[in-house]
């Protein structure tokens, strides 16, 4: 067969006209919410803000105190998220990360005499550093053997990085006094929400590019990604790196809104805790993820309104509040890993869509099960 | 079990643990030795028990600790507080780590067992947290003291130290469960049942075997051994806690059975043994040298880099079959 | 110059031999076939080209490079475009999705600066996703863009992966049977549609197929391979009708095959 249509081959022309025969699919109809619905919209969003924005300031310091602890946790959630969500990398020593950057920056302050800036800054730096050596782990020794590991490097931590005297203090723990100029609770909370607008915006960016794209191929199909020209290797790193940073960060924020921090917080217990607020929030979504690491932290506080407003269950009462968490999370945790994989966000899911000038139906809200990386040949 | 003294794996570890043991004699580490036997032997007992859960259906069972836990705290609450006889009061404990089992095979192994295997460790993990927090609840945080059931703390002297009955006692029972398993599981239909099944599933179902039932034995069974484990070694610790398994024995015993093989018990029994001893040594030995003794934890450290090793360099450990 | 040489490249896998001294070239612009029975060493030779296997002896040369050494990623990143077996996509993703994430190379900016958001990345987007919008019109799956893959019937599957392969900017093109599941009639409408291909995007191709018809409408030349071994090469009729070759598929003697079309005898299709 000769090669005559090629000899001459003209330049790359990329044409409009379809190559092969177009496969015609029944559009749905295009949907435009009407004026109302616009207002509707408006008015739901500024509810959202005024919660987040205003609710705080009317409340005293005990409350606010709790309510920064939430937007920590979230910033925590949509780290754990990065590696568990995005990268189906899995992280059950996250507390360990979470845990040097509150010592990091709390030491930088106290000891070093550093400034708030300097001082977060090098708890971000060490909690990269920190994933990063565990994600180098994750390229030789995969999925379930992985979980092991972090399991264990979360032990060890608690046990071995946490008392070293220098860094934490020992049992006595270390001291993080807040920043010049946001030494109230409600001036810190609108730190850590700004700090939370950040990280959810690097997040959404993150998403939106190539980077959060070869991560979603790396986490289904590492061959597909390499053959689409991903280096699996590098990008794995990098979601180590970037959840290790925004664990670093939740660190030391976390330490600075205790204004001290004690090796006894970051126990096994606590990365349960952010893996269960993680799923429960919904892996891959952004909202659910933030919804449910909220809760979380709020648990204590919602027994305590419910038990100011009547709730009546027996023994309850008496459940210290430090236990809460603990105790609903794994029910909520195998309720969701068995019935509903999707979690809150698959729940908030139809008022996203809404919200977005969609309508509002709950189709087509299905998640598949949570996908973690297994073991890969 | 002459397989094991065949395979040359066996026999370098045997080596390994006989020149380590010389070494910590000639060093006057003997009573590290000896406690690391010990303790070993207790990590040996929950190694088991995961390497049995592994083998039959590919899970990682982080609950064992709890499991164990759970048995010791019905047998204080029944013996202690109540006043039950001592042994009804540990058959009861028995019960108890076994109904815990069969309740998490039903209500999470089976709706998940289609899952990624680490969707399966996470929610193990969620019932281990769910045991430790009710522990925490209705028990307190508090750790309960225990005195060994069996009196004499120095009936033998090995190596000039002296080893109380107790210790005797889990060394026995690790020996003793360890050969019996071996047993169950090459001789008997129900165990070479167990393990075919998560061969082949319906190769086994065509049987007549009820791999439903198959499965809520094997979890009664492991169970039973968490149950044992913790009321074995909860006297030889002195004291126990929430969680105590779990925190001070589950790491060391999935290390234990990731060095002697995943799908070895009597890989188990070994990986348990090097593991307690190895420990044992970084906690007395590092005091000695210079720059180890600076490192807090050591005991911690230790398994952790010899869990990393192992899964880095030989990842079926020292009697597993190469996946 | 060949855009594509593999030299005497052997494999082996614990005992098993899966291809032994395999030698193929492909020139520039032609259109090359491999064919030969299942379990032949066709997706294997794919492999090692590709980058997923290392030879234990033997090369593979790529536009005049050495490129054994290479990964995966790095040989896309030189101009390698491949297809598998069974559709090598996200599934779990937009069609739309898809063909940004194959176009990862070209993209244009760093994935710090895309996690940034930095100005650039929003307008490098919009041209990924107008790159992404004509590959789709040129394939027919233009209305298809916003649907997931997963659920999506398996021609369309292939369409898509052949968009996606085609976005990430290929000189080489390596097709793993890509008329599987398809019959007479589609497979030549492909064979139309693979000439255009290399006509508009400038495409080296080498191609496992089954369908014998569409290896003699497009290929240029042919490999036939057995066992993990190189049976025969040359012109598609040469191989047709080379003796070693039909009694790999039909084992048996050739006399007793006949010309497709006498006495009634279905075309030999395998």
């Amino acid at each position: 067969m000769s090669l005559e249509e090629s000899v001459d081959a003209p330049p790359v022309v990329e044409t409009e006209a379809p190559v092969a025969e177009p496969i015609v699919v029944e559009a749905a109809p295009s949907f435009r919410p009407g004026p109302a619905g616009w207002v509707a919209r408006g008015l739901v969003m500024a509810a959202a803000a005024a919660l987040v924005l205003l609710f705080p300031a009317t409340r005293g310091n005990v409350d606010v105190h709790i309510y920064t602890q939430a937007v920590i946790f979230a910033i925590i959630g949509l780290s754990l998220n990065v590696l568990l969500g995005y990268t189906g990398q899995i992280s059950l020593g996250h507390q360990a990360f979470v845990g040097v950057g509150a010592f990091t920056s709390a030491y930088m302050v106290t000891v070093h005499g550093q400034p708030f800036v300097a001082a977060v800054g090098m708890a971000m730096v060490v909690g990269a550093v920190q994933a990063l050596l565990l994600g180098i782990v994750s390229l030789r020794i995969t999925g379930l053997y992985f979980a092991l590991v972090t399991l264990a490097y979360g032990t060890m931590a608690e046990e071995s990085l946490f008392n070293i005297q220098k860094l934490t203090g020992g049992s006595a723990g270390q001291p993080a006094p807040k920043p010049a100029g946001f030494t109230t609770d409600l001036r810190y909370y609108y730190l850590c929400l700004a700090f939370l607008a950040v990280v959810v915006w690097v997040d959404w960016r993150l998403m939106k590019t190539k980077g959060g794209r070869a991560l979603s191929a790396v986490r289904e199909n590492p061959r597909v990604a390499a053959t689409f020209g991903t280096d699996v290797k590098v990008y794995t790193l990098m979601a180590f790196v970037v959840a290790g940073v925004f664990a670093g960060l939740g660190g030391a924020l976390l330490a600075h809104n205790d204004t001290f921090v004690v090796r006894d917080l970051f126990n096994f217990q606590l990365a349960l805790v952010f893996v269960i607020m993680t799923v429960v929030g919904g892996l891959r979504n952004r909202t659910g993820v933030v919804i449910g690491s909220a809760f979380f932290a709020l648990i204590g506080k919602l027994f305590d309104v419910l038990f100011e407003n009547g709730l009546h269950i027996p023994g309850l009462k008496a459940l210290p509040k430090e236990y809460a968490p603990i105790v609903i999370g794994p029910m909520l945790l195998l309720f969701t890993l068995t019935r509903h994989p999707g979690g809150v966000g698959q729940q908030v899911r139809p008022l996203q869509r809404w919200l977005r000038g969609g309508r509002f139906s709950f189709k087509n809200t299905h998640e598949s099960e949570v996908r973690v990386s297994d073991v890969r040949a | 079990m002459p397989n094991l003294l065949a395979s040359r794996s066996a026999l370098v570890a045997t080596a390994i643990a006989v020149v380590v043991a010389a070494l910590m004699a000639a060093s006057g580490q003997k009573q590290a030795l000896v406690i690391g036997v010990i303790t070993g032997a207790g990590y040996g007992l929950v190694a088991l028990g995961l390497v049995l859960i592994y083998k039959s259906s590919g899970v990682f069972n982080f609950a064992q600790g709890e499991f164990g836990t759970v048995a010791v705290y019905t047998l204080f609450r029944l013996h202690d507080k109540i006043g039950v006889p001592l042994l009804l009061a540990m058959l009861i404990g028995l019960a108890a780590s076994m109904a815990l089992a069969l309740a998490t095979e039903r209500a999470v192994i089976r709706p998940l067992f289609d899952a990624p295997r680490v969707t399966l460790l996470v929610a193990t993990a969620g019932v281990a947290l769910l045991a430790i927090s009710l522990e925490l609840w209705l028990g307190e945080a508090r750790l309960r003291f225990i005195q060994p059931a069996l009196g004499r703390l120095d009936r033998i002297s090995l190596f000039g130290v002296q080893v109380s009955d107790q210790r005797l006692l889990v060394l026995a029972a690790l020996l003793m469960l360890a050969v019996l398993l071996g047993l169950f599981f090459s001789r008997t239909n129900l165990g070479l049942a167990i393990l075919g099944v998560s061969q082949e599933p319906v190769a086994t179902e065509l049987m007549g075997i009820s791999v439903r039932r198959l499965s809520s034995f094997t979890w009664a069974l492991t169970g039973l051994l968490a149950g044992i484990a913790g009321m074995l070694t909860a006297p030889v610790v002195g004291s126990f806690g929430p969680g105590f398994l779990t925190f001070n024995a589950l790491i060391p015993g999935f290390t234990a059975a990731v060095l002697g093989g995943m799908t070895s018990l009597p890989g188990a029994f070994v990986g348990g043994v090097i593991v307690g001893v190895a420990q044992s040594f970084a906690v007395s030995g590092f005091q000695d040298v210079p720059f180890l003794k600076e490192i807090p934890g050591p005991g911690a450290v230790m398994v952790f880099v010899i869990l990393v090793v192992v899964l880095a360099i030989r990842p079926q450990g020292l009697l597993g079959k190469a996946s | 110059m060949s855009v594509l040489e593999v030299r005497s490249c052997s494999i082996r896998f614990g005992g098993v031999q899966a291809a032994r001294d395999v030698s193929l070239r492909a020139g520039e612009w032609e259109i090359v076939g491999v064919i030969g029975p299942n379990g032949a060493g066709k997706t294997t030779t794919f492999n090692i080209i590709t980058g997923f296997y290392r030879p234990n002896e033997g090369s593979v040369w790529f536009k005049g490079r050495d490129v054994t050494g290479l990964g995966v990623h790095e040989r896309t990143a030189l101009g390698m475009g491949r297809t598998f077996q069974n559709v090598g996509l996200v599934k779990s993703a937009t069609v739309r999705e898809n063909l940004l994430t194959a176009q990862h190379l070209e993209a244009g900016y760093s994935a710090l600066a895309g996690m940034v958001g930095l100005p650039s990345t929003f307008v490098a987007e919009r041209r990924l996703g107008q790159r992404a919008e004509a590959l789709a019109g040129i394939l027919g799956l233009g209305d298809l863009l916003e649907s997931r893959v997963a659920g999506l019937p398996y021609g369309v599957l292939k369409r898509i992966e052949l968009a996606a392969v085609l976005a990430t900017d290929p000189d080489l093109l390596l097709l793993d049977e890509p008329t599987s599941g398809m019959g007479p009639e589609e497979a030549h409408a492909f064979g139309a549609t693979l000439l255009e291909l290399r006509r508009e995007f400038d495409l080296t191709v080498v191609m496992i197929e089954h369908h014998v018809p569409l290896v003699a409408q497009v290929c240029d030349y042919v490999y036939c391979l057995n066992f993990g071994e190189l049976l025969a090469e040359g012109t598609p009729d040469q191989v047709r009708s080379n003796p070693e070759v039909i009694r790999a598929y039909l084992g048996q003697e050739a006399e007793e095959v006949l010309e497709p079309g006498d006495r009634g005898v279905p075309e030999v299709t395998v």
